[in-house]
């Protein structure tokens, strides 16, 4: 110690300190410039990969939407084959009744809707394409440099990690609080309803009553009324003025027996029809097709732990066309867009990814050699 | 002899530690400088390669002279770091997984069942296979970067540059 005082004291001494504190500050500075350099590239690398697989996710979930046109033209010809058929034989007493869920007659529409279930995943857990969508989003990832803690499906043995890297995320902007549903594979499509055409059908006019001081009851339609504008009461009528009608002004009540029993036999109708299924199309109004990729791409660079660091990504594609039915088969393909993520939504994924972590810590998974080696013990 | 005796001087002693200290700090300035570009060249080349598969993505480009072409393109007022000469891609079909395979099995075998059907009825045609004709390339880009001067005294030779990167796409 009394040394090195000594040595500080000395010209040639100070000299040397300042060359080693001067080198210092030029290392510590090139280092620095060295790993924000790397790390700057690195995040750049990340971004492109995460953009190329959610781009590769939108191309098959494109291919996937002109399938799903594909199987309603088939599912037409079927229609019309099935109901050519029963025609033929003259079976066609029943009429609407053959439709409902529970009939046998229409076997080849219910054989292709079969197939449709299976393959789309409507009402089912999963379907395969979905499935084939995250597979293949998968291995892309993997191979743009994107941490993949996925077992290989190619793997002879596997364990899955905790807790799991590259999430993908479909159409969980209509999912609405339900997030955790937007983590199995999905295409946003249901069976579209007979009631769908119900939509078409004019609006029943709603009817009011008005009694007045000597007890007689008089009735008018909806088009005869007015909203009371500066009624206490939101939403209160009142008789049009000038309509020569009896109580002009007056305010009305909704008669409500009445429009009741005009309701019920469209609410009979429209319940029957909702129980017939026709083509698929698009579970959502307006229709959005999205898939989100929340990724991490390791680094070579240590972090204050001395562990690889790795960057964050989430990327966006939004997937639009013209529509799902037969009759647009020939209209263009679906294609994919690649959209700007709005930082809010990586805070709803992050806590996604504390959700699945949580979850996933619950459980204990074997890894298959276990399951292997407990079979063959 | 009387300029070095000035030199022993307090004065002259600082003078000439600024004469050896100056140039040897505007050359670590210089040189921190150039690695920076260097860094930024890195960049501009990786945004390229990314810019050139998102095009090939979204069906502007088809073939690998293209995307080589396109990649040049993108590289902007960087392409003074690069030697056009050493820019290669090597292109090959990206991994399939099991479920991508089988998916494409049934395929061919529904185009062999449709087809067969469209023979008896033309309007069919348009209903033909492939169903799955998304398709993708993984490419392997390399490049030889030439560095600024002040870095190009470490790395005489230049430095390569590489990147890979796989997209799918489905025809538009």
């Amino acid at each position: 110690m009394i040394r090195i005082k000594h040595w500080t004291k000395d010209p040639s001494g100070q000299v040397l300190l300042a060359t080693l504190l001067f080198c210092f500050t030029f290392v510590a500075l090139f280092v620095g410039l060295y790993k924000s350099g790397m790390l700057y590239n690195a995040k750049e690398r990340a971004i492109r990969a995460s953009n190329l697989t959610a781009l590769s996710a939108g191309a098959v979930y494109s291919n996937g939407m002109q399938l799903v046109r594909v199987t309603n033209v088939i599912l037409l010809a079927a229609a019309a084959l099935n109901l050519v058929a029963l025609f033929t034989i003259g079976d066609m007493t029943a009429g609407l009744a053959y439709l409902l869920p529970n009939s046998e007659k229409l076997w080849l529409i219910k054989a292709v809707q079969g197939i449709q279930k299976i393959l789309f995943g409507i009402d089912e857990p999963i379907g395969i394409y979905p499935f084939l969508i995250a597979q293949e989003t998968i291995s892309v990832a993997s191979q743009n440099g994107l941490k993949s803690t996925y077992p290989s499906l190619n793997s002879a043995s596997w364990s899955p990690a905790i807790p799991p890297s590259l999430v993908l995320l479909f159409n969980i902007k209509t999912l609405g609080p339900d997030l955790a549903q937007a983590l199995v594979p999905n295409m946003a499509l249901k069976f579209r309803t007979a009631d769908f055409f119900l939509n078409a059908i004019p609006k029943q006019k709603k009817f009011y009553k008005y009694t007045s001081e000597d007890g007689k009851t008089y009735y008018f339609d909806s088009d005869e009324v007015k909203i009371a504008n500066k009624s206490k009461n939101e939403g209160q009528m009142r008789v049009k003025a000038g309509t020569g009608q009896r109580g002009a002004g007056k305010f009305v009540t909704e008669d409500v027996s009445n429009n009741l029993s005009k309701l019920n036999p469209i609410m009979k109708f429209a319940n029957l029809l909702a129980g017939i299924q026709l083509d698929v199309t698009d579970r959502d109004i307006p229709a959005i097709h999205n898939v989100f990729v929340y990724a991490n791409y390791p680094t070579s660079i240590k972090d204050t732990k001395n562990n690889n660091a790795e960057i964050q990504t989430l990327s966006q594609v939004n997937v639009e066309g013209t529509g799902l039915a037969a009759w647009d088969v020939n209209d263009p393909f679906y294609q994919s867009t690649l959209v700007s993520t709005d930082p809010t939504e990586l805070i709803k994924q992050i806590s996604i990814q504390s959700f699945i972590n949580q979850a996933m810590k619950s459980f204990i998974f074997p890894s298959i050699s276990n399951i292997l080696g407990k079979i063959f013990i | 002899m009387t300029g070095f005796r000035k030199s022993l001087t307090p004065s002259g002693q600082t003078l000439t530690e600024m004469l050896i200290a100056i140039p040897l700090l505007f050359l670590l300035a210089a040189g921190a400088v150039q690695f920076a570009i260097l860094f930024q060249a890195r960049n501009a080349f990786d945004k390229a390669c990314g810019e050139a598969a998102r095009q090939y993505a979204a069906n502007r480009i088809t073939d690998s002279t293209s995307l080589t072409l396109v990649l040049w393109q993108d590289l902007g007022s960087y392409q003074s770091f690069f030697n056009q000469g050493s820019l290669a891609l090597s292109t090959h079909p990206p991994q399939t997984t099991i479920v991508d395979t089988i998916v494409k099995g049934a395929d061919t075998f529904m185009g062999t069942f449709v087809g067969s059907v469209s023979f008896f009825c033309p309007a069919a045609s348009k209903l033909l296979p492939p169903y799955i004709n998304y398709t993708g390339q993984s490419w392997t880009v390399t490049v030889n970067c030439t560095p600024p001067p002040l870095v190009a005294v470490i790395f005489p030779n230049g430095i390569q540059f590489k990147s890979q990167l796989t997209v799918l796409k489905y025809p538009g």
